[in-house]
């Protein structure tokens, strides 16, 4: 069981889970941990 | 180049004439071809029934793939942008026609008008997804792309039955709902209104485009195709191209060049959805139904695989590809599979293997499709109808007489078995005004070229 199941059906966990992928590729394109932020190549 | 072409000149039909009107004399004979074609399947079918014909319903199917690979291309081809979600604004464009154009909400706008509307929608969709991906290169815009094109299929299967709801923090208000039916479903949309035109005739009081009739759904397609690849060819030759074709092979130097790398990459995003959200508009009327399913991850990877297969960037090149496809997908695997797949199910009785026993070649599609890309990248990696420029990276300048010349016989054959299955379309010579590399590439030594590190992004 997914977490988002809490609060959403199991029917949306994929999107749920590509669109925190998205998001955080968007905004932290190196990763949440990078040491230092370069341009993705 | 010219020497390459000047080295056969016993092959091509075209040999001295003029490549404009070259290009003029096959279209319109395809053109004519595909006017002829309905009738000419009925007689090809009772006459050469050996051979299998693609009947008009594949021949759709195929042009309507063409227009997405052609729209594929812009982003992937042109702008050198991995985007493996593109089927997203495919679904996009067939659910807005679908939302617009039948009584599932009792809209009832002709198509005619729906399908700029999709067509709009599609592009404010690439748009959307284009922005705050700019910043991305490569896989992870790939990655990107794919999760896109991964969601909103889902979400227009889960649409179908959905309760928007305040928290219960926040009181638990209904806002939509309860149980709204958005987008059908799993069940779809179903009846969709399919194009007309108040012409009467034997048909009819009007003319249907829909899979009732079609003879004239496959005008109306090639026609789509045709208007599709005109502006694919204008673009392509436009101020707006060679930005793209500039952006892909170096972003970074394009921008130090006076592009605007914001501006065009997001104009291929647009431009690349919207035709994508054409032919959604077109299969949704056509099919008058669409489905969640058909609008999955595999169908991306198809797209992807008809503009690589037929030469990315390579207008001519990925429709074919797409015709290509389609075709082996559609009629020739079911045709194939009546002679491989008896004898390969007796050995699967005899020996009692049930993989075998169950064998239907037309569920291995994807696979002979890997294969052949697969075989392709080793062989051909720059497709079956490649522009120059790809060609002359992947291999070094003036394929031919160079590679001969240079030793290594195997891309030679390769290359010469594809001149003899289509001499007069692989013999192109390539447009020296098309693309942006190749006024660079005729002042550089060959060696220069061959030894110069190629790009990494996906060519």
């Amino acid at each position: 069981m997914a977490f988002s199941d809490r609060f959403l059906e199991a029917r949306w966990t994929t999107v749920i889970v590509f669109s925190i992928l998205i998001l955080v590729l968007v905004f932290r394109p190196t990763g949440l941990l990078a040491e230092k932020a370069s341009e993705r190549a | 180049m010219t020497a390459a072409a000047a080295s056969r000149p016993s092959r091509n039909p075209f040999a001295g004439v003029d490549r404009n009107r070259r290009d003029m004399i096959i279209v319109a004979a395809l053109l004519v071809l595909v006017v002829v074609y309905p009738l000419l399947f009925r007689f090809l079918q009772a006459n050469l029934g050996f051979v299998p014909w693609p009947d008009t319903s594949v021949l759709i199917v195929c042009a309507t793939f063409g227009i997405l690979a052609l729209g594929l291309n812009i982003v992937m081809g042109f702008a050198g942008l991995l985007d493996l979600g593109y089927v997203a604004f495919y679904a996009i464009g067939a659910y807005t026609t679908a939302f617009l154009a039948s009584p599932h909400f009792g809209i009832h706008i002709s198509w005619w008008i729906v399908v700029w509307v999709a067509v709009g929608a599609a592009a404010v969709f690439g748009i959307l997804l284009g922005a705050p991906t700019l910043k991305l290169r490569g896989d992870y815009l790939a990655i990107v792309t794919l999760g896109f094109g991964e969601i909103v299929p889902i979400v227009f299967r889960n649409l179908g039955d959905f309760t928007l709801a305040l928290p219960a923090i926040l009181g638990g208000a209904i806002l939509i709902g309860p149980n709204a039916n958005l987008t059908g479903g799993n069940i779809g949309i179903n009846p969709i209104d399919p194009p007309t035109l108040p012409i009467p005739g034997p048909w009819g009081s009007e003319i249907v485009f829909s899979n009732q009739q079609p003879t004239f759904s496959l005008y109306l397609v090639v026609a789509l195709l045709c208007l599709t690849f005109f502006i694919c060819v204008r673009l392509r030759d436009s101020k707006l191209g060679r930005a793209w074709m500039a952006i892909r092979e170096d972003e970074t130097a394009a921008a130090a060049m006076g592009i605007n790398t914001v501006t065009s990459k997001l104009l291929a995003f647009a431009l690349g959805a919207s035709f994508s959200g054409f032919a959604g508009a077109f299969t949704g009327a056509y099919n008058t139904a669409i489905f969640a399913e058909s609008f999955r991850f595999q169908t991306s990877i198809l797209i992807v695989v008809m503009i690589i297969l037929g030469g990315i960037g390579s207008l001519r090149g990925v429709v074919i590809g797409a015709f290509a496809v389609q075709y082996v997908n559609l009629t020739f695997l079911a045709w194939a599979a009546q002679f491989v797949n008896p004898p390969i199910n007796s050995l699967g009785d005899t020996t009692g293997i049930e993989l075998l026993a169950d064998f239907n070649l037309v569920n291995y599609n994807f696979l002979i499709f890997g294969v052949i890309l697969a075989v392709m990248m080793v062989k051909r990696p720059e497709g079956l109808f490649p522009v120059e420029t790809a060609r002359a990276e992947m291999h070094g300048v003036g394929i031919s007489s160079e590679l001969t010349g240079g030793g290594d016989t195997e891309l030679a054959l390769a290359e010469e078995s594809v001149f003899e299955a289509a001499p007069d379309l692989v013999d192109q010579g390539g447009d020296p005004t098309s693309t942006a590399g190749s006024a660079l590439m005729a002042d550089t030594p060959p060696d220069t070229i061959r030894d110069r590190d190629l790009p990494e992004d996906t060519r």
